[in-house]
């Protein structure tokens, strides 16, 4: 295993080289997405934004990995156990063969041929077909330890269906050997033609009209020195977003047609979907194979147990790195502002507020005994601070109500109903003003570093990374400390979310687009958050529309009837499939059901803003539409919303 | 030294904070492990990072060794072994042939249908009729050889000092290659290499190839070359001045280099009337080199004679006509490394011998011995 001294810079499962390093960073958390389910049998997609963690899903089944796990089935009991569970490995070996096939290679460059389309479907169809069948022989090998290709001619394939659809020049039964040869003649062929600045010879392309090889490589007929190789045959496409689109709609299309025995796991990121795709996604509708597994979505319903998982991801890293010591990542997180350090910044905090408050209430008697209440709070200043700010977000919420009551009298509000009302919410959204007003750090502790995840694994690990790397160095210099202080924690949430935001317009489709409503959408959400009654305590992470209006998005005809709602129907699809937005549907609320739209926590960082889920501040379609072209300003005076 | 210690001793003499370590470390980490760990130079189980760290503690104040560090970081250009490999198997695809083609096509209207102009005959016949001479080990012709397959091995000869047997040889297989090309015994007139392409792999101020000055050089290599063809010795025989292109080709070098080479070939072939090019796969700008004047504040320690030996001034620099080598030979002031030496075109401050007062951050080999 090769030394590495931040492992949190291993984002991506790819960059991994060996397997004995990729179990050991791999945490099972993971398998619950299928774990509720079963192991799944049939076609299954998998999708998720970039760094959802697909790929180190898929790579857990491979042979090579199914084999090192299993000899060390010991030290690895969890893992072990949760695939033994599914079917996958037992103490007698791997009983799956997990097949890899990256569909990133050659396949968008049949498009540019010069020939019919039909005859781009074929070739398509045949290098596919090749690759399958030269995937199945090089991991059937590796399941069984054997080299590859030396030890092919131990390997029968048995004779096929009669409506198998084989290639004349192919018969089965037939070792190993021959259909590798068959293969790997199709696969230089076509690559060859791709290469050519040659005119083409279309009569000598090999093509296809069927995935045979998914008909013909079942785990009953696929033999090694006679046995079978395994119990079960898992094909899993990955990268399939990387395919044109009529390329990829066609392999589901006749992935599905096949109905092969054997499991197909196809595995791609959100961006690959149509507008319509993307926006529709999320919900339960039937379909020819089974639901697809969307991990943002998953994991959105779970973003608690998310959350614990990647802080278990961290800690694995950590024991991996050689560089130190430590064994958990939670540790090396300051997580509470309760330090000497923060003591004078709330003592004045404190003095200002209860300046402010004096003045407010000075001639309202109604507050008395609110305000006697908080006068005799003792504690420590940063509570204290907090209770009184959140008494000045009551006072205002008190002093605003748009309609009085006609039996308001002058008479001091009771102090039960101040503690009733200073609740959980009420003081978050005090310690979050409380931050923005007196410069505190906010974005810190293991708890909220998770959150600013946002449900993604790789972004996971690059704030963690720069925290990492932190740690690491403050060892190396024996600073005396290795926690990493709440304000570098904050500071360097900043930074990374200042890179987020810069590297929008580059990196998806319509980004300039994309991020001037996100912006217009931050920048909303600041306001509303930050007005003194402070609604929604304790403060909104984004925007919602009505169920009915994500209907008309989604409708071919009714975004045809009005340009603004393609344009944003494409900007909203290309901000959620990667993951600026994390959607949430038929939320149910005031008597109606929402498509809530979350930032991006990381995103929230931006605009200072909580990180709680679900809490949003809804607005009509046609406004949001209009946030495309005229940016949101806050209005100056305390306006109503509608 | 472990690399863990060298990195607290870089991080100590460098009084970084938490944030800076992190920030710097990773890039240190990789450059080390991506070219500067390869320097041929560094003493056994010495690496980069150890010799940073104790380079910068040379300079007193933490200010001069941030001044420094900020050099390192910005401005070193280090070619390793495999992008100096890149630039050979590059020489010959993007430098010479073009121009085979070019000469091949004339002035017909196939100048612009390079890929036509390459399948005929006739190029076939001008790149055989080009001889390649390496000017020096550094030309790495074994390299060149095995990335030009199409190019025959009696073409290529690893020295441009060439005896009377290797000179018969080389037109007698030249000869024998014609022949199969044209389908007919080669003319007397056309056993002649019309393209004499001099290889070699670095430089910085042009004065190995030609004396100063450039208008009147007397000595050099290519000078030396110049010479033998207009005299009688064997490489006169291998060529005919009135039909012969002369391409110096170097793999890596300056603008003042290629300058001087021009100049003084103009003085040279040029005076004879033979046409000649001098060109580098990769150019080292103006840019990049080190003068006095320049506002980086590495300038004033490459000044300061805290900081400088003048030991390493020996006579090889003295040709370089300046009085002191603080600016490298010549004053070329480059921040240039290369994988297997430090060149003496380089500043001190880089190249300074490992035994001498003040110890270069990559301490070069002398090539030049004084007996």
């Amino acid at each position: 295993m090769r030394d590495t001294r931040n492992p949190f810079k291993l984002r991506r499962s790819e960059n991994i080289d060996t397997d004995p390093t990729f179990l050991s960073l791999f945490e099972p958390g993971i398998l619950e997405v299928v774990a509720e389910t079963g192991l799944p049998e049939t076609v299954q997609l998998i999708r998720s934004a970039a760094g959802g963690g697909k790929t180190s899903l898929l790579r857990l089944f491979t042979p090579n990995a199914l084999r090192w796990l299993h000899s060390r089935r010991v030290e690895d009991q969890d893992l072990f156990s949760r695939l033994q569970t599914l079917g996958v490995i037992d103490d007698k070996g791997p009983k799956v063969l997990g097949v890899s096939l990256l569909c990133g290679r050659n396949y968008t460059g049949l498009e540019n041929l010069p020939l019919s389309a039909a005859a781009r479907t074929r070739l398509f169809l045949g290098l596919l077909n090749a690759r399958i069948v030269l995937a199945v022989l090089r991991s059937a090998l590796a399941l069984r330890a054997l080299e590859y290709p030396r030890d092919l001619h131990r390997l029968q394939i048995a004779a096929s269906a009669p409506d198998s659809h084989v290639p004349q020049n192919l018969d089965f039964p037939c070792s190993g050997v021959q259909v590798y040869d068959w293969a790997r003649g199709v696969e230089k062929t076509i690559c060859d033609a791709l290469d050519s600045f040659g005119p083409l010879g279309t009569e000598s392309l090999p093509g296809l009209d069927s995935l045979f090889a998914l008909a013909v490589l079942q785990p009953q007929s696929v033999t090694i020195d006679g046995a079978c190789v395994a119990d079960r045959f898992i094909i899993m496409m990955d990268d399939i977003h990387m395919l044109t689109g009529p390329q990829r709609e066609l392999l589901i299309e006749r992935v599905v047609e096949a109905r092969s025995k054997v499991g197909i796991w196809i595995a791609e990121r959100f961006e690959a979907l149509s507008t319509q795709e993307l926006l529709a996604s999320g919900s339960t509708v039937g379909r020819d194979h089974a639901a697809p597994i969307e991990l943002e979505w998953y994991w959105r319903a779970r973003h608690e147990r998310f959350e614990k998982h990647v802080m278990r991801v961290a800690d694995r890293r950590v024991r991996a790195s050689i560089e130190t010591e430590l064994v958990g990542f939670r540790s090396c997180l300051e997580d509470s502002l309760d330090g000497a350090e923060y003591e004078a910044v709330f003592t004045h905090a404190l003095e200002t507020i209860k300046a402010r408050v004096r003045t407010r209430i000075e001639k309202q008697p109604v507050f008395r005994d609110w305000l006697s209440e908080c006068e005799s709070l003792t504690g420590g200043a940063r509570d204290t601070a907090i209770q009184w700010r959140a008494l000045e977000i009551l006072i205002e919420r008190r002093v605003r109500r748009p309609q009085k009551s006609m039996f308001d009298s002058d008479s001091a509000l009771p102090s039960k109903e101040f503690f009733e009302q200073a609740d959980s919410p009420v003081k978050s959204a005090a310690e979050l003003f409380l931050a923005r007003e007196f410069g505190l750090p906010y974005y810190f502790g293991a708890d909220r570093i998770a959150r600013l995840a946002s449900l993604n694994i790789e972004q996971f690990l690059g704030l963690s990374g720069a925290l990492f790397e932190e740690v690491l160095a403050a060892e190396l210099i024996r600073s005396g400390s290795i926690v990493i202080s709440a304000k570098r924690q904050h500071a360097l949430m900043k930074k990374a979310a200042q890179a987020f935001w810069n590297d929008i317009p580059t990196k998806v489709r319509h980004g300039r687009e994309v991020r001037a409503f996100l912006d217009s959408v931050g920048r909303f959400s600041a306001w509303y958050t930050y007005r003194p009654t402070a609604p929604n305590d304790p403060g909104v992470g984004g925007t919602a529309i009505r169920m009915s209006e994500r209907r008309l998005l989604v409708d071919d005809e009714s975004r045809a009837k009005q340009p603004s709602r393609q344009r944003f129907a494409d900007l909203l699809a290309s901000a959620m499939a990667h993951n600026y937005l994390v959607a949430d549907l038929d939320y149910k609320c005031k008597g109606d059901s929402w498509m809530v739209l979350n930032l991006n926590r990381l995103l929230c960082v931006q605009f200072d803003l909580p990180l709680g889920y679900g809490l949003y501040k809804e607005r009509p379609l046609e406004e949001l539409c209009g946030w495309m072209d005229v940016p949101f300003v806050a209005p100056r005076n305390e306006e109503p919303l509608a | 030294m472990r690399d863990r210690i060298a990195e607290e001793l870089l991080a100590k003499v460098l009084e970084w904070s938490p944030e800076e370590v992190a920030a710097e470390r990773p890039i240190i980490q990789a450059l080390a492990a991506y070219k500067y760990d390869e320097y041929q130079q560094f003493s056994a189980g010495s690496r980069f990072i150890e010799s940073l760290a104790l380079w910068l503690k040379q300079f007193e104040s933490a200010a001069e060794r941030r001044d420094a560090y900020a050099f390192v970081r910005k401005r070193l250009i280090f070619c390793s072994a495999s992008e100096l490999r890149h630039l050979v198997e590059m020489a010959y695809p993007d430098h010479i042939r073009p121009v085979l083609i070019d000469r091949t096509a004339g002035d017909s209207a196939d100048r612009f249908r390079p890929g036509a102009v390459a399948r005929r005959a006739e190029f076939a016949v001008r790149q055989r009729q080009c001889l390649f001479l390496g000017l020096s080990d550094g030309a790495r012709i074994d390299t060149f050889r095995r990335a030009n397959p199409g190019l025959s091995h009696e073409q290529i000869w690893q020295t441009h000092e060439l005896t009377p047997d290797r000179g018969d040889k080389l037109l007698e297989k030249l000869g024998d290659d014609l022949g199969k090309l044209l389908g007919r015994d080669a003319r007397e007139d056309e056993r002649r290499f019309r393209t004499l392409v001099l290889l070699d792999d670095f430089s910085a101020s042009g004065t190995s190839y030609f004396s100063l000055p450039a208008e009147a050089p007397t000595s050099g290599k290519i000078k030396g070359l110049f010479d033998d063809v207009c005299g009688n010795k064997p490489i006169s025989r291998l060529i005919d001045p009135s039909d012969v292109e002369i391409l110096t080709l170097l793999y890596l070098a300056t603008d003042q280099a290629l300058e001087h080479i021009r100049e003084a070939s103009r003085s040279t072939w040029g005076a004879k009337g033979i046409p000649f090019q001098a060109d580098a796969v990769q150019l080292l700008p103006q840019g990049v080199c080190l003068t006095a004047a320049d506002p980086d504040p590495v300038v004033r320690l490459i000044e300061d004679p805290r900081y400088y030996d003048h030991d390493i001034f020996d006579r090889h620099f003295e040709k370089g006509r300046t009085a002191d080598a603080r600016f490298g030979y010549a004053h070329c002031g480059l921040p240039l490394v290369l994988h297997h030496n430090t060149p003496n075109n380089s500043i001190a401050l880089l190249m300074s011998y490992e035994d001498l007062k003040f110890r270069g951050l990559f301490p070069r080999v002398q090539r030049h011995r004084d007996l």
